[in-house]
């Protein structure tokens, strides 16, 4: 591996943490969803560093290129962090549903007249 | 079958429950729907769930007498339904009757919905347009969905349900407490919650009543919804089918 994708990666990865540290940081990323990303961010220059296991890993699953396997793994994991994203809105408008009925329980209008 | 309910007896019962009527800008029927259900169950609490509507829908509710539920967001006509169930709970209802308040189930259907629930020989009681009662019509499309999900509803209760589509339904407190849980959909309680109700113990039972066809209104099967629905439905039953809730 050339010295230069090295140094790249590692500006990369660096970049991308100090985001999701500083965005946690502002509160404007909760803890809960900032550890997939802080993954992500790891997980880049590990795969430059450990590139003989990439290659390994490629002859295991039958790949002629280590760059599909690691393009395939960047789509997994951005669909693990979809279907992630996916239930977690779901939870979200349950909970909305919740409070809105929460909110009509608690003020019944009476009728106006009694017939 | 149970005995149709004698005026008195009908009167008398009508103390203990709710009728639940979802709307969502109905300002055009509301009114008759809740006089007309007053009308026939004049001591029983009727609730209009206000989904969000931008017209008039919850003041008229309210001057024909009926206790309106105003919702802050739009959520969805199986969401008002149970919101409406949750207040029942809160009042300790014995029984609920849901109606729709564009005025399609006919009022005067209450009392034979609802004699098999007081009655105790059943705990849910869907009103069927397709009992021989009236003379519902709909398009083929529509006719085709409903077959298909009435012929889906049957199989997984083991017993022939008709009208699976149909809100006009009249449940015990049993069964009216277990659609406030999670197992009510938000959208479209339709063959789902009837295979839920049945898988979790509940007694069903259809009874023929009087539809007519909406005549203001959103209908919920137009553009790509019809599309939508029976994905939807068919999802929701076949997870239902995995899951082994139980009601209370």
């Amino acid at each position: 591996m050339p010295v230069r994708q090295v140094i790249f990666m590692m500006i990369l990865s660096a970049v991308l943490l100090t985001l999701v540290v500083e965005l946690v940081r502002r509160r404007k990323l909760r803890e809960e969803y900032a550890w997939l990303w802080l993954l992500a961010a790891v997980a880049a220059p590990a795969v430059v560093v450990g590139w003989p296991l990439v290659r390994q890993f490629t002859r295991l699953v039958g790949a002629d290129e280590p760059v599909s396997v690691l393009y395939l793994g960047a789509l997994v994991f951005l669909m693990v962090v979809n279907i992630h994203y996916s239930t977690k809105i779901s939870r979200l408008t349950e909970q909305v549903k919740e409070l809105a009925q929460a909110i009509a329980l608690s003020h019944p209008q009476r009728p106006e007249q009694q017939g | 079958m149970a005995e149709p309910l004698s005026a008195q007896a009908l009167a008398e019962a009508s103390r203990q429950g709710v009728v639940v009527i979802p709307a969502y800008r109905e300002a055009a029927n509301i009114r008759q729907v809740v006089e007309e259900v007053r009308h026939w169950l004049p001591h029983a609490t009727v609730v209009v769930v206000d989904d969000r509507s931008p017209d008039a829908t919850a003041a008229i509710a309210r001057e024909a007498g009926a206790v309106v539920l105003s919702l802050p967001i739009n959520l969805g006509d199986g969401a008002a339904r149970q919101t409406g169930f949750k207040y029942a709970d809160r009042l300790g209802a014995q029984w609920v009757v849901q109606l729709d308040g564009d005025g399609q189930h006919r009022p005067e259907s209450i009392p034979a919905l609802l004699a098999p629930i007081l009655a105790g020989e059943a705990d849910l009681a869907i009103g069927s347009r397709f009992l021989g009662v009236g003379d519902y019509k709909a398009q083929l499309g529509r006719r085709i969905g409903m077959r298909i999900f009435a012929a889906l509803a049957s199989w997984a209760t083991g017993q022939r349900i008709t009208d699976p589509t149909s809100g006009f339904r009249a449940m015990n407190r049993r069964a009216y407490r277990f659609f406030c849980g999670t197992v009510y959909p938000q959208q479209y309680p339709d063959a789902d919650v009837l295979i839920a109700a049945h898988r979790a113990g509940l007694r069903l039972v259809e009874v023929p009543v009087l539809m007519c066809q909406s005549t203001t209104g959103q209908t919920i099967h137009a553009g790509l919804r019809p599309i939508y629905y029976v994905y939807k439905m068919m999802l929701s039953i076949f997870v239902t089918m995995l899951r082994a809730d139980r009601a209370e």
